[in-house]
C-alpha cells in the first residue's frame, strides 16, 4: 500500500465510523411515539430535540475538522505524491464516498424532520411545517449538486457544457420528483401485485392456473419499473405481452362451471390490467417531459452561473444559485405547461387514471355485493332522489304564496 | 484547464446544512407554540340559510351611508374569508368603513350528498334566494351584486337572468371570455375530459383543484417556504403567513354536476361570448345586462388573466360601464395594501355615486 492508499482508507473508515456513530446517537435521542404524546400532554413538547441538536453540533464540528484535514492532505498527495491517473481514480472514489455520506446524512435529517412534523398537533401549523421541511429537503438535495459546481467555480474551471459530470441523473430525478410529487415507479409493481393477489383471493381455483403467469409477469414487472423512465412504448409493449399471457392462461379456466360466478370479476381485473399499460406509458411520457425540461433548465442555470463568474470574477453563493435554479425552472416549466402537447398529454393521463378508478370501484362493488353493506351506486341513487326532492320542495315553497293568493281570491 | 475531479468543499456543506437545520428547529418551536389561527373575524350574523349555504350580514361600527345593500358572491373553489383574512387586511372591513351594507354568500363544504347540485341549483336557487332575502330584508327592489372570480361569473349570469333585481353589477377578477390561453387553467381545461372526471368522482375533491393551482408555479412555492424560515422571530408575520396558508389549503370539494357544466359550457364552449348558454331552461343573454357595470381586473393575474375578464364590457348593454385596472395579482386584489387603500375606497365611491 502506498502512502496515498493508506491515507485514503484511513480517512474513509473514519468518516464511515463517524457517520454511523452520529446516526446511532441521533436515533437513540429521538423520542418514541408514546414519549412524544406524553410530552405533548405535559406541555413539554419541543424539549426532546435539544439533546439531538447538541449531538448534531458535535458531529458537525468533528466532521468539519476531519474533512478539512483530509482535503488538505489529499490535495498534496494527489498533486505530487501519487501517480496522476491513480490520484484521479482515488479522488473520484473520494468524491463518490463523500456524496454517499452526505446523502446518508441528508436522508437522516429528512427523517428527523418528518418525525418532528408528526409530533405537531393537527392544524395549519403542522401542514405548514411539513411544506417548509419538504422545501428545505429540496433545497438541500440541490445543494448536493451545487457543491462540486461551487468548487469548480472557485477554481475557475467551470465548463457549463460539461456540468453533467457533477450530476447523477437518478439523484436529480429525485429533486424533481420532490417538487412535482410523482408516484414512484415502484407503485407500478405494487399495483400489479395487488391485482394478482386480488385475482387469487377471488378465485382460489385460479391459483394453479395463474401461478406460472404470475411468475413471469412479476419478473417483468421489475424490469418494467426501469423501463418507465426511458422508453414508455417499450414498457407498454411489455405490459401488453404480460396481459396476453394472462388471458391465454385464464381463458380455459373461465369456462369451468365452478368459475362462472367469478367470471365478471376476473374479467374486470383483466380489463383493469389491460388499461394499466396505457396509463403507465402516458405517465412515463409525462415524467419524461418533466425531466427533459428540468435538464434543459439546469443547462440554462449553468450558463448563467458561468456568465456571472465571467462578469464578477467571484463565484456566486448557493443562495444565488438556488434562486437562479428556481427561476429558470419556473420559466422552463411555465413554457412546457403552456404547450398544447403537454395539455393534451396531461388530459390523456388524467383520463386513463379516471377510467381505471371507475373500473376499480366497479370491481369493489362486485366484491361487496354478497355482504350486507350499502354500495356506492345505491348511495348515488339515494343522493339523486334527495336532490330531486329538495328541488321539488323548494319549487313548491316558492309557488306557495302565489297559490295561497289565488286560493284566497277564489 | 478543467480539473478532472472535483472534491467538494465539505465545510461549506456542513455549515449550510447546519444553518438550515437550525432554522428548521426554530421554525418547529415557533409553529408548535402558535395556537389556533383566526380568520374572518369581522363581526357578522347568519341571516339566511338554505341547505349548506349561509348568508352572512356584516356588522359595521357605524350605520351604512350607502343604503342599497351589496351582496357578495365568492368562488366555489376557495373560502370567502379571503375577503376578511385579518383585521388590517380585510377588504370587507374597508368596504364597511366606507359606508357599505354588506352581505356575503358562504357556499359551505359540499359533501357527496351534494354531488348532483347543478349550475341551475346554484344560480336559480341559492343565489336567487340570497338576492330575494336581501331585497326583502332591506326593502329594496334592486340590490348591488358583487361577484369575485368564479363568483363573478355566477353574478354576471345571474344579472343576465334577473336584471330587474340588480341595481349595479361589480365583477372582480372574473373570467368571462374563456377562449384565452393566457392562463394555464384555461389551456388545460379545454382538453380536460370533464365527463370522465365527474363520473369517476361525483364530488370533485378539493385537493384535485388545489394541486392544479400549485402546478401553476411549482418552484416559487419552494422559495416561499424557505423565505419564511427567516421570519420565525416575528410572530405577527408568522401568524399572517399562516392565515394565508390556511386559506390556500382550505379548498372545498365541488359538486360534480355544476363543475361539469361550468367546464363544458364556459372553458370549452365559451358560451357567454359565443351565445347559447342555458341555466336550467333559461337562456343567458348577456345583452340583458343593462345596469351599471364596474369590471375590475388585475394586470398581473396568472389565474384569471386580463384577456379573460376585460371582454365583459363589450358583451353587455350597459350605458354606464367602467373597466378598472388593478396593478397586482389575483390574491393581491383583496389583501394587498393597495387593495385596502385604493381599490376598496374606489369601489365604495363608485357605488355611492350610483346609490340613488
Amino acid at each position: 500500500m502506498d502512502k496515498f492508499t493508506d491515507f485514503y482508507t484511513e480517512w474513509l473508515n473514519a468518516q464511515k465510523q463517524m457517520m454511523k456513530s452520529w446516526m446511532d446517537a441521533s436515533e437513540s435521542l429521538r423520542p418514541s411515539s408514546q414519549e412524544k404524546r406524553d410530552q405533548e400532554t405535559s406541555g413539554a413538547q419541543g424539549n426532546w430535540y435539544n439533546p439531538w441538536q447538541e449531538a448534531q453540533m458535535t458531529f458537525f464540528k468533528e466532521w468539519t475538522e476531519s474533512v478539512a484535514n483530509a482535503q488538505k492532505a489529499f490535495s498534496g498527495l494527489g498533486g505530487a505524491g501519487a501517480p496522476q491517473p491513480e490520484a484521479m481514480r482515488r479522488a473520484s472514489q473520494l468524491h463518490e464516498t463523500w456524496m454517499g455520506i452526505y446523502s446518508s446524512w441528508a436522508g437522516s435529517m429528512s427523517k428527523a424532520f418528518e418525525d418532528m412534523t408528526a409530533s405537531l398537533s393537527e392544524g395549519i401549523g403542522k401542514k405548514t411545517f411539513a411544506n417548509i421541511s419538504s422545501s428545505a429537503d429540496t433545497y438541500m438535495k440541490l445543494f448536493e449538486f451545487w457543491l462540486p459546481i461551487y468548487k469548480s467555480l472557485q477554481e475557475k474551471s467551470l465548463d457549463p457544457a460539461a456540468y453533467q459530470r457533477f450530476i447523477d441523473p437518478a439523484k436529480y430525478q429525485e429533486v424533481l420528483e420532490k417538487v412535482f410529487d410523482f408516484i414512484s415507479p415502484g407503485t407500478v409493481k405494487e399495483f400489479y401485485e395487488q391485482a394478482m393477489n386480488y385475482l387469487e383471493t377471488v378465485a382460489p381455483l385460479a391459483r394453479s392456473f395463474a401461478q406460472q403467469a404470475a411468475d413471469v409477469t412479476q419478473r417483468n414487472a421489475r424490469q418494467f419499473s426501469g423501463m418507465l423512465a426511458g422508453d414508455p412504448e417499450a414498457a407498454r409493449a411489455t405490459y401488453d405481452n404480460l396481459l396476453d399471457i394472462y388471458r391465454q392462461t385464464l381463458s380455459p379456466m373461465l369456462k369451468l362451471p365452478a368459475m362462472a360466478r367469478h367470471r365478471e370479476r376476473i374479467e374486470l381485473v383483466l380489463k383493469l390490467l389491460g388499461k394499466y399499460p396505457a396509463y403507465a406509458a402516458q405517465y412515463a411520457s409525462f415524467q419524461k417531459q418533466v425531466y427533459t425540461t428540468g435538464q434543459s433548465a439546469m443547462e440554462n442555470v449553468m450558463n448563467q452561473v458561468a456568465q456571472c463568474l465571467k462578469e464578477k470574477s467571484t463565484a456566486p453563493g448557493y443562495d444565488d444559485f438556488f434562486k437562479a435554479w428556481a427561476e429558470a425552472n419556473e420559466q422552463a416549466y411555465g413554457e412546457l405547461f403552456n404547450t398544447e402537447k403537454f395539455s393534451e398529454l396531461q388530459s390523456q393521463l388524467q383520463e386513463s387514471g379516471l377510467e381505471m378508478k371507475k373500473d376499480f370501484e366497479k370491481l369493489m362493488e362486485l366484491s361487496l355485493q354478497q355482504y350486507p353493506v350499502v354500495l356506492r351506486s345505491e348511495m348515488d341513487e339515494l343522493y339523486k332522489t334527495m336532490h330531486d326532492l329538495r328541488r321539488r320542495l323548494h319549487d313548491l315553497e316558492k309557488e306557495m304564496p302565489a297559490r295561497s293568493a289565488k286560493g284566497a281570491k277564489q | 484547464m478543467m480539473s478532472p475531479v472535483v472534491v467538494p468543499d465539505a465545510k461549506a456543506a456542513v455549515m449550510e446544512s447546519w444553518e438550515l437545520s437550525r432554522k428548521l428547529v426554530k421554525c418547529y418551536e415557533t409553529l408548535a407554540s402558535v395556537g389556533e389561527i383566526e380568520v374572518g373575524t369581522t363581526p357578522k350574523d347568519v341571516v339566511f340559510q338554505c341547505d349548506k349555504i349561509k348568508l352572512f350580514h356584516y356588522k359595521a361600527a357605524n350605520a351604512a351611508t350607502c343604503k342599497v345593500p351589496v351582496l357578495i358572491a365568492y368562488a366555489l373553489v376557495n373560502r370567502p374569508y379571503m375577503l376578511d383574512l385579518q383585521p388590517d387586511r380585510s377588504f370587507v372591513n374597508r368596504l364597511l368603513q366606507q359606508g357599505l351594507d354588506l352581505y356575503v354568500i358562504d357556499w359551505g363544504y359540499p359533501t357527496k350528498a351534494d354531488k348532483f347540485l347543478s349550475l341551475d341549483d346554484y344560480l336559480d336557487i341559492y343565489v336567487n334566494d340570497c338576492v330575494d332575502f336581501t331585497r326583502r330584508s332591506t326593502k329594496h327592489d334592486k340590490i348591488n351584486l358583487m361577484g369575485i372570480c368564479q363568483g363573478g361569473t355566477f353574478s354576471t349570469i345571474y344579472a343576465a337572468l334577473y336584471p330587474e333585481k340588480i341595481r349595479n353589477l361589480i365583477t372582480i377578477v372574473t373570467p368571462i371570455d374563456f377562449s384565452t390561453n393566457d392562463g394555464l387553467l384555461f389551456r388545460w381545461s379545454k382538453n380536460m375530459n370533464v365527463d370522465a372526471l365527474v363520473d369517476a368522482y361525483g364530488l370533485i375533491p378539493g385537493d384535485f383543484l388545489s394541486v392544479g393551482y400549485l402546478m401553476l408555479r411549482p418552484f416559487m412555492k419552494i422559495g416561499k417556504y424557505l423565505d419564511v424560515l427567516d421570519t420565525m422571530a416575528d410572530r405577527e408575520k408568522i401568524e399572517n403567513f399562516l392565515r394565508m396558508e390556511q386559506w390556500i389549503v382550505d379548498s372545498p370539494a365541488q359538486a360534480g354536476e355544476c363543475y361539469r357544466q361550468f367546464v363544458k359550457d364556459l372553458y370549452q364552449k365559451n358560451l357567454l361570448v359565443n351565445g347559447g348558454m342555458m341555466v336550467g331552461e333559461k337562456v343567458v343573454d348577456m345583452k340583458n345586462i343593462t345596469m351599471p357595470l364596474l369590471n375590475i381586473y388585475a394586470s398581473d393575474d396568472h389565474i384569471v388573466p386580463p384577456s379573460a375578464t376585460k371582454p365583459l364590457n363589450d358583451l353587455v348593454n350597459s350605458a354606464d360601464k367602467e373597466l378598472y385596472a388593478f396593478k397586482g395579482g389575483h390574491i393581491g386584489v383583496f389583501v394587498s395594501s393597495k387593495s385596502q387603500n385604493e381599490l376598496a375606497p374606489a369601489v365604495a365611491a363608485w357605488l355611492h355615486k350610483r346609490a340613488s
